[in-house]
């Protein structure tokens, strides 16, 4: 019943999706984009979204094109085998880093909300050796994971978020549209960075069991992903106030501890939000991880992925205690966003640019 | 292979069991902190700082029926440091438990203090998540040791009393409504103006009616019960209490019951000064009047209901326009949100408000127009 054939499903695809590209934005996304534009927030994340959306067709079409390759081969292809393995090294590189920065974060909230005097170091590596463990097994099983945590993820944030509605002011998110053009869009383009994540499907390519379905896959998964951001920004902002967004480093976090149930029914809904996001950094996580090792599985045409999760461990565990504090972490966040966008959108873009030019198509497999 | 298999589920199962907690504090090492009470000291720079502490011991066993011989149910630590955190962790030399947080109900300022020290003390609360943000705050009357001492006799622990006495706001509108989180939120929307509310001690009960105006981050003065309720109108946040009015027919009085409250606010003319126009929607009942109970003498018609309806709207806006006036006249500091209306609905004329609008708050017209309608006058006509 289990199989364990290295092919995903459509399902697991965008549970997988999902997973991955819903972690850091859900806490710190309200506050990036109530410093973008006020009240206007909301409207960067749905344009935030449609950019996302724009970069993973490129991604997608990419996949049409060259069914049942990997990005190495077909860039090796279009673009020579020297550029295409500088490439290569350049999403390793950014793959460690997105793996890093994501466990630091978890740390980080981890630190602050429950455990103050545990080590950050020790829930590092803990946190690793889970996600270790579960991609050892290969993408099936990640995928298969993402999947069964996809609903246990949604269901309650939902749920928790709505008890804010009672306190609500919403006339925070007046006045509509009174943001200058410029940070509109610098802030659209920081929300797609928020979006990081979608650069995996570069690596999914050769497993997906449907290949022809890859569009409809991604829609569905920028598009809910887009909607569950969307929610958690209008509720921090009818919830806590937009100003006030601004200053907390974890507004998502801190209207948790701000929500009163009526009647005083549900009050400390702390541990059920740290559990939930411990879900969405441990599958976010995971996927990067296993995204990091496929590449370099790739590059070198070895027989093992395995053996790469190995070599990436002390470097992950080494970025992700590097940044001293948190505004440090912050800016290392900055760099994957960045990283995301170049090597996760932009070079794919170029590739499929040239390829159509040059007129180069995979087999029809 | 079987063997190592065999080993392997020892250690995997012994593994469920042997779980722990890196930060496990067992909940009899624990203080759980009622109310914070901060007060200026004489020492440059530090605060005095006092926690009242219930003590699960003695509660219990006055539970038990007249045990435990008149111990005090809830116990009282001060001391002097430079913050809240230097406090807590002074105390780590007196007392043999954590001082935790995570259960406070009020914090309580001293008069002296908020008028001066404001902005310090309430930066940890902000920044450490361990504060309650569903705390209320207050501003005491003088110095906050006297709510401190305060020994209610409804209940047997003061936090909850007193965090008890702001679940009224179903029967008054005469006091400030708000918790840690709100109070932030505000502070931050409103620049650092904001209401907070008053608290009055006595020896065996606080009064909380009346509300501390706070421009800046500085308390500059207080609102009497009568102006809280009037600002309280003002922003549509009142849900209850009552309003009384002289009978219609000469002597006595009315005591008409709110149950809600709706308002709109427009602005009606921008320039030179924004005028507006609030409309406030109050329903309630009659709960007595000053005839008499007999049907011959005196009955309740439907005018004398619409007669009722005007005198207690005249009220309301009298009410409304003593606080607006206060805040207008005497503090200059806008705590009706007039500024954030502007912003939020009118956002290319607050542009030209914005830099000077502490000046032209104190000229704005507000035309105020009350309407009650009184939904039941109880089982007599």
């Amino acid at each position: 019943m289990l199989t364990n054939n290295d092919m995903i499903t459509v399902p697991q695809a965008v549970g997988l999706m999902i997973m991955t590209i819903l972690e850091i934005g859900l806490l710190i996304l309200p506050r990036e984009v109530a410093i973008y534009a006020g009240s206007d927030g909301w409207i960067l994340v749905i344009v935030g979204g449609l950019l996302a959306l724009a970069g993973s067709l490129v991604l997608s079409t990419l996949i049409r094109r060259f069914p049942g390759e990997t990005f190495i081969e077909y860039s090796g292809k279009v673009i020579g085998k020297f550029l295409s393995f500088v490439v290569g090294v350049g999403l390793v590189i950014h793959f460690t880093l997105a793996t890093s920065i994501v466990i630091r974060t978890f740390t980080d909230v981890t630190n602050a909300f429950m455990l103050e005097n545990t080590p950050r170091e020790f829930i590092i590596i803990t946190q690793m050796l889970l996600t270790v463990y579960l991609i050892r097994h290969g993408i099936e099983p990640t995928a298969r994971i993402a999947e069964i945590l996809f609903p246990i993820l949604i269901v309650p944030i939902f749920a928790m978020y709505l008890i804010a509605i009672p306190k609500a002011d919403f006339t925070e998110l007046l006045p509509v549209f009174n943001t200058p053009i410029k940070s509109m869009a610098m802030g659209s383009l920081n929300t797609m960075f928020s979006f990081f994540g979608v650069e995996i499907l570069l690596m999914l390519g050769p497993y997906l069991k449907r290949p022809d379905k890859i569009y409809w896959t991604m829609f569905v998964s920028v598009g809910v992903a887009t909607l569950i951001y969307l929610f958690v920004v209008v509720i921090t902002f009818v919830g806590i106030g937009v100003q006030n967004t601004k200053m907390l480093i974890w507004p998502g976090m801190t209207i948790i501890r701000m929500i009163t149930a009526p009647g005083r029914v549900f009050e400390r809904l702390d541990a059920l939000a740290m559990a939930l996001w411990t879900i969405a950094s441990f599958t976010t996580a995971n996927s990067l991880y296993l995204t990091g090792a496929l590449t370099a599985f790739h590059l070198t045409k070895a027989r093992e992925f395995k053996f790469f999760i190995s070599i990436l461990f002390p470097w992950i565990y080494f970025i992700a205690s590097l940044p001293p504090n948190i505004i440090a972490t912050e800016k290392l966040v900055y760099v994957v966003k960045w990283g995301s966008i170049s090597v996760g959108i932009i070079i794919p873009f170029f590739i499929l640019l040239l390829a159509v030019i040059l007129k180069k198509k995979g087999g029809t497999a | 292979m079987n063997r190592y298999k065999k080993l392997l589920i020892c250690i995997l199962s012994s593994m469920l069991l042997l779980v722990g907690c890196w930060d496990m504090v067992e909940i009899d090492r624990r203080l759980f902190v009622g109310i914070v009470g901060i007060d200026t000291s004489d020492e440059p720079n530090k605060y005095t700082f006092y926690f009242s502490i219930p003590i699960a011991r003695e509660i219990i066993g006055g539970e038990g029926g007249g045990g435990g011989g008149g111990g005090e149910s809830v116990g009282l630590l001060t001391t002097e440091a430079y913050s809240l955190v230097d406090a807590a962790r002074n105390l780590a030399l007196r007392i043999n438990r954590d001082i935790y947080f995570e259960h406070m109900r009020i914090v309580v300022i001293g008069e002296d203090m908020a008028r001066k020290h404001l902005k310090a003390i309430l930066n940890p609360f902000a920044r450490q998540p361990e504060f309650n943000r569903r705390s209320r705050i207050a501003i005491c009357e003088g110095r906050a040791e006297k709510v401190m001492g305060v020994t209610p006799w409804t209940e047997k622990l003061k936090a909850e009393y007193m965090d008890s006495l702001y679940a009224a706001r179903a029967m008054s509108g005469k006091f400030i409504e708000m918790d840690l989180g709100d109070f932030f939120r505000n502070l931050n929307s409103q620049n650092g103006n904001i209401l907070v509310s008053k608290i009055t001690p006595n020896k065996t009960e606080v009064n909380i009616g009346g509300a501390g105006v706070i421009k800046d981050f500085k308390l500059i003065g207080w609102l009497n019960e009568e102006e809280t309720q009037g600002v309280n109108f003002f922003l549509g946040k009142v849900r209850g209490g009552d309003i009384v009015v002289r009978d219609i027919r000469g002597e006595g009085t009315e005591t008409f019951t709110i149950l809600g409250e709706k308002t709109k606010l427009s602005l009606k003319a921008a320039e030179p000064v924004p005028e507006f126009l609030l409309e406030v929607y109050v329903t309630g009942n009659i709960a007595s009047t000053a005839h008499y109970i007999t049907y011959y003498r005196s009955k309740l018609e439907s005018k004398d209901i619409e007669r009722m309806e005007e005198l207690i709207s005249k009220e309301i806006e009298s009410q409304i326009l003593k606080g607006v006036k206060k805040l207008q006249e005497d503090y200059k500091v806008d705590l009706l949100k007039l500024g954030n209306f502007l912003q939020k609905h009118e956002p290319a004329l607050w542009k030209t408000y914005e830099d000077n609008w502490e000046e032209i708050f104190t000229q704005v017209n507000i035309d105020i127009n009350v309407s009650t309608t009184i939904k039941n006058i109880g089982i007599l006509r």
